[in-house]
C-alpha cells in the first residue's frame, strides 16, 4: 500500500492521474515520488506535493490521507486495486474507470466516474455535477460499474448512460438520468427537476414523486422483478433497502416521447 | 511587407520536377530571397541520398472559416484525442478531424505542404476566414468564394444579364479577397433554403427559375471571359447519392469553359440503392479522359472518425437521417448554406468500402495525371494528415491489397479496384500534389522549382517499403527561402501569403438598391478590407 499525504491545501489545482493502482503497480516508493503531475501549468513530482509512505502490506492499494479537494483525476482509468481517500476528492475522480475499486470518506467534485466502464466507487459525503455522465460532446457516457453516493448529487446525474448502476441516498439535482440510454439510477432521496430528459431506454428509480416532464406518460402500476437484483446489490453496499421497496408496487412512467424513448420512471408506492 | 531570406544551397538532392520534366535527377537547387535562382553561395544543406520535392499543395481543405470553427466548436470529444502544448516557438492547439488554425499550420508544414486552399467561403463571413487564414501559420493560402446559391448571380443568369454577372463575381472576389469561384450543388443549397433540394441539374431552383445547368454554364462563361486563373471549382448536383455517376457525366457534358470537379469520389457512385451501392468510376472516368478543359481531385476517404462538412445544407442533413449523429445546419442570407455531421467510415460497411476504393479506382485510372490532385476533401473523408497512406495506396498495390483483406469484400466485388495495377512512381506523386495542382489553380510560380519559382521546397527521406512513413514528415521543408521544418519538428515560424483573384469589376446601383433591401449589413460594411490581408498577393486575371 502507498500512502499519500497531502502536504497543504492548494488553491491552485492539480492533475494527478497516477494516482491510480495500475500507475502505482509494480514502482518502488522513490519511482512513485518521481511519478509527474501538474500543479496548474507546471510540471511537478509527486513528491513536491505529497509525503509518500509505502507500507508492504495492502499491495494495490493507495491512501490519501487528507483533503484533495483540489485535485483531478486520482484513480483515472484505473483497473484494479482500490483507492481510499480520507478527506475531499477532487473533480474527474475515477473517470475512464475500469475495475477496482474508489472509498471517499468525504466529498467529492464534479465529474466523478465520467464515463467509466466497471469498478466500484462508493462516497460517503455528497458528490457534485455530473456524476457518472459523459464529458461534453461524447455520445456515450457511463457503461458499466457501480456508483454510490451516501449524501446528495448535483445535476446531470448519469447523463448518456449506457449501463452500469448509480444509487443516490440523498437529494438529486436536475436532470438525473438525461439521455439515458441504459443502466439504472436509484434514488432515494428527493429528486429534482426534468428528469430522464431525452432518455431513449434505461431505468430511473425514484423513492419520492417527482416532478416529471410532460413527455412521460403513465404506463402501469405494477411490480418489477428486474429491480430487485440491484436493490439487493445496493442493500449489500450497505444502503438502506427495505424489503417493501424490493418488493413492492411502482407507478412506470415511460418516455423521454420526445425521442420515441423507451425508457422507464419507476415511482415508488409507499 | 516582405520577409527577408538568406540564401540556401540544396546540394546533391534527388528532385522531382514534373512542370520542368525532372524526374528523379542529382542536381544542386540555389535559393535567394525566397525565390529559386539560376546560382547562389549560402547555407548549405546536403540533400545526399534525399528526394526533392516543390512544396505541396492542398487544392481542396475546410481549414478556415465559419463552418470549419463550427465543427472545431461542436466536437469537443474529437479535440479530446489530439491536444497539443506550445513549445518556445509554437502556439498550442487541438488537432484530430478539425484541427485549431495553428495546428493546421504547423502540420501542413511538417507534412511539406506550403500553400492551402481553402474549399468554400460564404462571401458575408469570409471576413472570418481571413481572421482564421491570418492565424494559419507558415503556409501560403487563398479561399473560394461560394457564388453557386448566391441570389445576384442566380437573378443574372435568369434574365440572361451576362455583362452584369461578370461585374458582380469580378466585384465579388474583390469584396471577399477570393481566388476562386466556388460552386456547391448549384440550385440545391437555395432550394434547401425551403426544405427542398434540386435532384437533376435540369431541376428548376425554386423562385429564380434557373437551373444548375444555367448556373453552371453562366459562371463557367464568365470565369473564363475574366481570365480567372483557376477553372470554376464544382462541388456537383447530387453528392453522396447512389446513382450519382449520372449527375456527374451530365455536369461534365454540359460545361465547355474550364472547370474542376472536386471530390470527385463522392460522385462517382452506381446502384439504385444503398443495397446496391457500387463503383461508377468506369463511366465517369471516360468522362474525364475525354474532357480536356475538366481537372479534378480525389477526395479520398480513410477509415476513422472525422467530421463532414459542407456547404451542401440539404446532403448534410441526409446524412444526420442516415447516421442520427449531431448536426448543425447554417443559413446565410442570400448566398448559401452549411451544414457539419461526425461521421465514423467503418471498414465493416459496404458502402464505405467501396467509397475508399472508388477514390483510388479514379486515381488510378485517369489516363493523365495532371488531371488528378490528391486530396482527402479535409476533413470529410479524412484528415489531411492521413495524406501520407493515401500516397502509399497509389504508390503500393500491395499497400491497396492489405487494406482490401481487412475491410468489406464489396470493395473487391463492386469495384474494379482489385484488378488495378498501376503503382504511382514519386514522378506521379509529385504531380498530384504538386505540379497538377499548381497548373490547375494558375498558380505560375508554385509546384515547380524552376528559377523564378518561390522557394517552397520539401525534402523527404524515402524508402520505397514504408513509403506512408516516408511521407509523414519532412527531413526539412523550406517555404519561401527560409526553413521552417526539420525532422518532423517546427523551427521557425511566420505568417504566409494569401493570394486573390485580381479582375475588374463593379456593381450597379441595382446592387446596392438590393443590399439596401435585403441584406442585413450594409454595402459599404461587406467587402473585406485590406487590413484582413497583411501579406497580400493579387493574382492579376485577364
Amino acid at each position: 500500500m502507498i500512502r499519500l499525504r497531502p502536504r497543504q491545501e492548494s488553491r491552485i489545482p492539480v492533475e494527478a492521474e497516477c494516482i491510480s493502482p495500475d500507475a502505482f503497480s509494480g514502482k518502488s516508493a522513490a519511482q512513485v515520488e518521481d511519478m509527474k503531475i501538474l500543479w496548474g501549468n507546471k510540471t511537478k513530482r509527486l513528491v513536491d506535493l505529497f509525503e509518500v509512505v509505502e507500507d508492504p502490506a495492502e499491495p494495490n492499494e493507495i491512501v490519501v490521507d487528507g483533503d484533495v479537494r483540489f485535485v483531478k483525476h486520482i484513480g483515472a482509468k484505473m483497473s484494479m486495486g482500490r483507492v481510499i481517500v480520507n478527506g475531499d476528492a477532487g473533480m474527474h475522480l475515477g473517470r475512464g474507470m475500469a475495475g477496482g475499486e474508489i472509498i471517499v470518506n468525504g466529498d467529492a467534485g464534479d465529474w466523478l466516474g465520467t464515463e467509466m466502464v466497471g469498478g466500484l466507487i462508493r462516497v460517503k459525503g455528497n458528490v457534485g455535477n455530473l456524476a457518472g455522465s459523459a464529458y461534453r460532446g461524447s455520445k456515450s457516457g457511463m457503461k458499466g460499474g457501480m456508483i454510490v453516493i451516501e449524501g446528495g448529487a448535483g445535476d446531470e446525474l448519469g447523463e448518456l448512460m449506457e449501463g452500469g448502476t448509480i444509487a443516490v441516498k440523498g437529494n438529486v439535482q436536475s436532470f438525473a438520468g438525461a439521455l439515458m440510454s441504459g443502466g439504472a439510477i436509484v434514488c432515494f432521496g428527493g429528486l429534482g427537476g426534468r428528469p430522464g430528459a431525452g432518455m431513449t431506454n434505461g431505468t430511473l428509480l425514484a423513492f419520492s414523486q417527482p416532478r416529471l416532464l410532460p413527455t412521460f406518460r403513465y404506463a402501469r402500476t405494477y411490480k418489477p422483478t428486474f429491480i430487485k437484483p440491484i436493490l439487493e446489490e445496493l442493500r449489500k453496499q450497505g444502503l438502506p433497502v427495505e424489503d417493501r421497496q424490493i418488493e413492492g408496487l411502482y407507478d412506470a412512467y415511460e418516455g423521454d416521447l420526445a425521442c420515441d424513448g423507451k425508457g422507464k420512471i419507476l415511482v415508488w408506492k409507499d | 511587407m516582405s520577409v527577408v531570406t538568406s540564401s540556401l544551397v540544396i546540394r546533391n538532392g534527388t528532385v522531382y520536377d514534373p512542370a520542368n520534366g525532372i524526374d528523379g535527377e542529382k542536381m544542386d537547387l540555389f535559393i535567394e530571397n525566397g525565390k529559386m535562382v539560376e546560382e547562389t553561395r549560402g547555407r548549405e544543406i546536403d540533400a545526399s541520398g534525399l528526394v526533392v520535392f516543390p512544396g505541396g499543395i492542398d487544392i481542396h481543405s475546410h481549414i478556415a472559416g465559419s463552418k470549419v470553427n463550427l465543427g472545431r466548436l461542436f466536437r469537443p470529444e474529437d479535440h479530446r484525442k489530439d491536444h497539443v502544448s506550445r513549445t518556445h516557438l509554437t502556439r498550442s492547439g487541438v488537432g484530430y478531424s478539425v484541427p485549431t488554425t495553428f495546428v493546421t499550420g504547423y502540420r501542413y508544414a511538417k507534412l511539406g505542404y506550403t500553400t492551402i486552399m481553402e474549399a468554400a467561403s460564404p462571401p458575408l463571413m469570409t471576413r472570418h476566414t481571413h481572421e482564421e487564414l491570418n492565424d494559419t501559420p507558415i503556409v501560403d493560402k487563398a479561399c473560394y468564394t461560394l457564388m453557386g446559391n448566391n441570389h445576384f448571380v442566380m437573378d443574372y443568369i435568369k434574365k440572361g444579364e451576362m455583362e452584369k454577372l461578370r461585374d458582380y463575381v469580378a466585384w465579388l472576389l474583390n469584396a471577399t479577397k477570393g481566388y476562386a469561384v466556388k460552386i456547391v450543388n448549384p440550385g440545391g443549397v437555395e432550394n434547401w433554403k425551403w426544405g427542398r433540394n434540386v435532384e437533376s441539374i435540369d431541376d428548376k431552383v425554386d423562385n429564380y427559375e434557373v437551373t444548375p445547368r444555367e448556373i453552371l454554364v453562366g459562371l463557367s462563361r464568365v470565369n473564363d471571359d475574366l481570365g480567372l486563373p483557376h477553372a470554376i471549382h464544382v462541388h456537383a448536383n447530387n453528392l453522396g447519392s447512389p446513382g450519382n455517376y449520372e449527375t456527374t457525366l451530365q455536369t461534365m457534358d454540359a460545361v465547355k469553359g474550364r472547370m474542376h470537379l472536386t471530390h470527385l469520389q463522392f460522385h462517382s457512385y452506381a446502384g439504385d440503392s444503398w443495397a446496391k451501392f457500387s463503383s461508377g468510376v468506369d463511366e465517369v472516368v471516360k468522362s474525364v479522359d475525354k474532357h480536356d478543359n475538366i481537372t479534378c481531385d480525389m477526395g479520398q476517404v480513410i477509415f476513422g472518425d472525422t467530421t463532414t462538412m459542407t456547404a451542401d445544407g440539404p446532403w448534410q442533413h441526409r446524412l444526420y437521417g442516415l447516421t442520427g449523429n449531431k448536426w448543425f445546419n447554417a443559413d446565410v442570407e442570400m448566398e448559401t448554406g452549411a451544414g457539419v455531421v461526425p461521421y465514423y467510415f467503418t471498414r465493416k460497411s459496404p458502402v464505405n468500402s467501396v467509397q475508399w476504393a472508388i477514390g483510388l479506382e479514379i486515381a488510378l485510372m485517369v489516363k493523365d495525371p495532371w488531371k488528378v490532385c490528391l486530396t482527402t476533401d479535409h476533413p470529410n473523408g479524412g484528415p489531411f494528415y492521413m495524406y501520407p497512406k493515401v500516397i502509399s495506396w497509389l504508390m503500393s498495390k500491395k499497400a491497396r491489397d492489405q487494406t482490401l483483406g481487412s475491410i468489406h469484400k464489396a470493395a473487391s466485388a463492386r469495384t474494379a479496384l482489385p484488378s488495378l495495377d498501376r503503382e504511382y512512381s514519386l514522378y506521379d506523386i509529385a504531380i498530384v500534389t504538386r505540379a497538377a495542382q499548381a497548373r490547375a489553380l494558375g498558380l505560375k510560380n508554385k509546384g515547380h522549382l524552376g528559377v523564378g519559382a518561390d522557394a517552397d521546397v520539401a525534402i523527404y527521406e524515402f524508402a520505397e517499403d514504408h513509403v506512408q512513413r516516408s511521407f509523414s514528415k519532412t527531413r526539412y521543408t523550406i517555404k519561401e527561402g527560409r526553413v521552417v521544418a526539420v525532422n518532423g519538428e517546427i523551427v521557425d515560424s511566420f505568417q504566409g501569403r494569401t493570394f486573390w483573384a485580381d479582375a475588374q469589376g463593379g456593381v450597379t446601383d441595382e446592387v446596392r438598391e438590393a443590399f439596401a433591401k435585403y441584406y442585413t449589413v450594409s454595402f459599404e460594411n461587406y467587402p473585406v478590407q485590406d487590413d484582413y490581408l497583411p501579406r497580400a498577393e493579387a493574382v492579376p486575371c485577364g
